[in-house]
């Protein structure tokens, strides 16, 4: 009889329902760290990538291949997950900053992937106020390394959060625009949104 | 080109599957959210070096399997004791007038499991539970696709020496 029954494999217990939640809950914060949201807003430029950790905003990029960002998330040791309304506020002051509603960005970063050097670029960068602009040599200055205008543009080339720390306002010496990670078409279109007069567009 | 599977489906896919494997394995719920947690923290880790076409299900089981015997060797006491409730057998589907005839053998099906070593306990789970083919079953318990085999058969026998002697 027992043996009958036994060739079909009686059914086990699945865990309650109680202990499955707890157990995914504990799981989910084994992972706190490592989440992150992304999002694609849009621009008057065509689409941007936000990204966003537990620590703040992380990436804000013009790239346009998906698999490529979340790559390098990835790379990071992060999980990327398609955020369900996770970037609403970031969205909400993008549209504002696009609409020339906003001159200053409210927002948290996570700039934890930089070198001391990079952060301390960006820092300086994001004192620049809205609708003015500084040169290469400038910001070198201004973190005490005067001669290092070539390392702080490579600096602000690889700014994570590009238009929320105001790389764009950077531009090089004798009115020139410099470079842009993005394009300089995209420079162009920020600096125009900030009233920042650009020589090569007059 | 197939989209790039990334680790939060694996998530998705099988979280809840590896956390049914951990709570039978270990036999109560706080031992199996820790095989869960270790599993998919070291999984995350490793992820990124697994090739592309991997068996991901197998993989992450073979993971599992490993943090749960590394959770027996930790406690060695409850190796030989685990799966209090954890083999309880849904017997809501049975037939009144089966259902004590059923009461006991899933008592004496509980028994019988708690005797198993950790490695037929596995084979046992993954091939008739969660019906993985053999060769993964082999891929899990690092052993040869005979000797996943061999570890069922023993599970099975042992199951039934001990229902036949109940």
């Amino acid at each position: 009889m027992a043996q009958k029954k036994l060739a079909q494999v009686p059914n086990l217990s699945t865990p309650a329902d109680a202990d499955w939640k707890r157990a995914h809950e504990a799981l989910m914060e084994a992972f706190a760290s490592a989440r992150v949201f992304y999002e694609w807003i849009d621009a008057p430029f065509g689409k941007v990538f936000l990204a966003k950790t537990d620590e703040g905003l992380c990436r804000v990029s013009f790239r346009r291949k998906e698999d490529e960002l979340i790559d390098d998330l990835e790379q990071r040791e992060l999980l990327p997950e398609k955020s369900a309304g996770k970037l609403d506020a970031e969205r909400r002051q993008f549209e504002e900053y696009f609409a020339g509603k906003r001159q200053r960005f409210e927002l948290p970063v996570d700039l934890r992937w930089g070198t001391p050097f990079q952060r301390k670029v960006l820092k300086a960068a994001n004192e620049i106020p809205f609708g003015q602009c500084e040169c290469y040599t400038d910001i070198a200055q201004r973190i005490g390394h005067p001669k290092a205008q070539r390392a702080v543009g490579n600096a602000l080339g690889k700014n994570p959060v590009a238009i929320v720390i105001p790389c764009h306002r950077v531009v090089a010496s004798g009115g020139r625009l410099g470079g842009y990670t993005g394009g300089l078409d995209i420079k162009r279109t920020l600096m125009g949104i900030e009233g920042i007069p650009t020589q090569e567009a007059s | 080109m197939p989209t790039k599977t990334r680790f939060v489906d694996l998530l998705g896919s099988y979280e809840q599957e590896i956390h049914r494997y951990a709570f039978r394995m270990t036999g109560n719920p706080e031992d199996a959210a820790d095989v869960l947690q270790d599993t998919f923290l070291k999984a995350f880790r490793a992820f990124s070096r697994l090739p592309a076409d991997a068996n991901h299900r197998a993989w992450l089981y073979r993971i599992a399997h490993r943090q749960a015997l590394n959770l027996f060797r930790s406690q060695k006491v409850r190796e030989t004791e685990p799966l209090e409730g954890a083999l309880a057998i849904d017997d809501a589907n049975g037939h009144p007038d089966d259902l004590a005839e059923t009461r006991q053998l899933a008592q004496a099906l509980r028994r019988m499991i708690r005797a198993l070593t950790p490695r037929q306990r596995s084979a046992l789970l993954l091939k008739k539970y969660e019906g993985l083919p053999y060769a993964d079953v082999a891929d899990i318990l690092g052993c040869s696709e005979e000797n996943a085999r061999a570890q069922v058969y023993q599970a099975m026998k042992k199951i039934r020496n001990g229902l036949r002697r109940s």
